[in-house]
């Protein structure tokens, strides 16, 4: 008696990486580039190269400087890194492997510049699920 | 100009650009590899401040990028978890090229007790020469001594010192009797090094040796 056997080769399945996406205003506007042409030359570094670290850790759990927020600001949480001051970067996930800069600001000695960073960020929050903003604005992670 | 042209461009031109770049990957990928290597070794932050004799938060601060690392702080790191320690200075590509390979989800670095290649580097050389005779190539070449030795020393010392991990099987357990006439001398060597050997044998002068390589090479 003849067995015939089907093989089925399983491809191995591809890491998805992170992608990240800026808050963009429907005008065009840019307000994550602006906050970012405000890092130091070592800031932009460090920020490009912590993103593409993310982009290959698969629970945002241990994206070692990402605090989440709690209270009215749940949903949000921050990157911090310090560039002279310390610099933060508010966020939202926005389905799977998914992130979205709301907002980046400084912060010292427990103020926010824009002091009203988090406010902004909840808000901006709400027009991103809401749709009124342009939501394509990916940001790119250089890997030359 | 591109990003990437712009880029380049500074990292030519201005030394402070530079650091500022090699700095950004170090404050990366340093917390990047501890956070890594504890989580591999299921150890708490407080079990590694431990055994570093360092407090937790110190670990943490570290996990976070929040310290400036010297080297001694690393060397006690590494000797807490176990493994070693490289600081090598190396080009752009081959620091970019290790970044762009990163993943903090797969990194391991092999802890000293399981480590074979340390611990038992007779086994692991076997195991290297093993592999190198069923992918490299075989020559064979006539057992005088004289060409034999002309052919073969400018390579010996060329592969020790490039690759001291690599043992020909040459001499005389790597000899054997094949044929009665000729006998022959057979050792293995990767594909890569034929061209390394053919100029090490012709820079010596010895022409004669270089073409019976050849003519018995296979």
């Amino acid at each position: 008696m003849t067995h015939h056997k089907k093989v089925i080769v399983l491809k191995k399945p591809k890491t998805e990486l992170w992608r990240f996406f800026d808050f963009t205003y429907a005008n065009g506007n840019k307000p994550i580039d602006d906050w970012h042409n405000t890092l130091s030359d070592y800031g932009k570094q460090f920020l490009s190269n912590l993103l593409k670290n993310y982009s290959k850790i698969e629970l945002p759990i241990h994206w070692e400087k990402v605090k989440f927020l709690r209270g009215s600001m749940v949903g949000i949480w921050e990157i911090r890194f310090d560039d002279g001051v310390q610099q933060r970067l508010l966020g939202i996930f926005d389905g799977a492997k998914r992130a979205v800069f709301l907002i980046g600001c400084s912060h010292k000695g427990g103020n926010y510049t824009p002091t009203d960073a988090l406010e902004t960020g909840r808000k901006r929050m709400g027009q991103w699920e809401s749709g009124d903003c342009i939501k394509t604005n990916e940001r790119q992670i250089t890997t030359d | 100009m591109s990003d990437r042209s712009q880029l380049i461009k500074r990292l030519l031109t201005e030394r402070d650009f530079r650091a500022s770049y090699i700095r950004a990957k170090l404050d990366v990928l340093i917390p990047s590899q501890i956070r890594a290597l504890r989580l591999r070794q299921d150890k708490t932050q407080s079990g590694l401040a431990q055994l570093a004799d360092m407090k937790q938060a110190r670990i943490s601060a570290m996990e976070t990028g929040q310290v400036n690392f010297n080297l001694e702080t690393l060397v006690r790191v590494a000797a807490s978890l176990n493994v070693g320690l490289m600081v090598k200075f190396i080009p752009f590509s081959e620091m970019l090229g290790w970044e762009n390979d990163y993943s903090q989800d797969i990194f391991n670095a092999t802890q000293l007790a399981n480590d074979t290649a340390f611990l038992r580097p007779r086994v692991t050389r076997r195991r290297i020469a093993r592999r190198m005779r069923n992918y490299g190539h075989t020559f064979r070449i006539p057992e005088r001594p004289e060409t034999a030795a002309a052919v073969v020393s400018p390579y010996t010392n060329l592969m020790q010192t490039q690759h001291p991990q690599m043992r020909l099987r040459f001499g005389s357990e790597g000899q054997r009797q094949q044929a009665p006439n000729p006998k022959v001398v057979e050792f293995s060597i990767s594909k890569d090094s034929v061209n390394e050997l053919l100029a090490a044998a012709a820079s010596s002068g010895t022409g004669a040796a270089t073409d019976a390589w050849r003519k018995y090479g296979t």
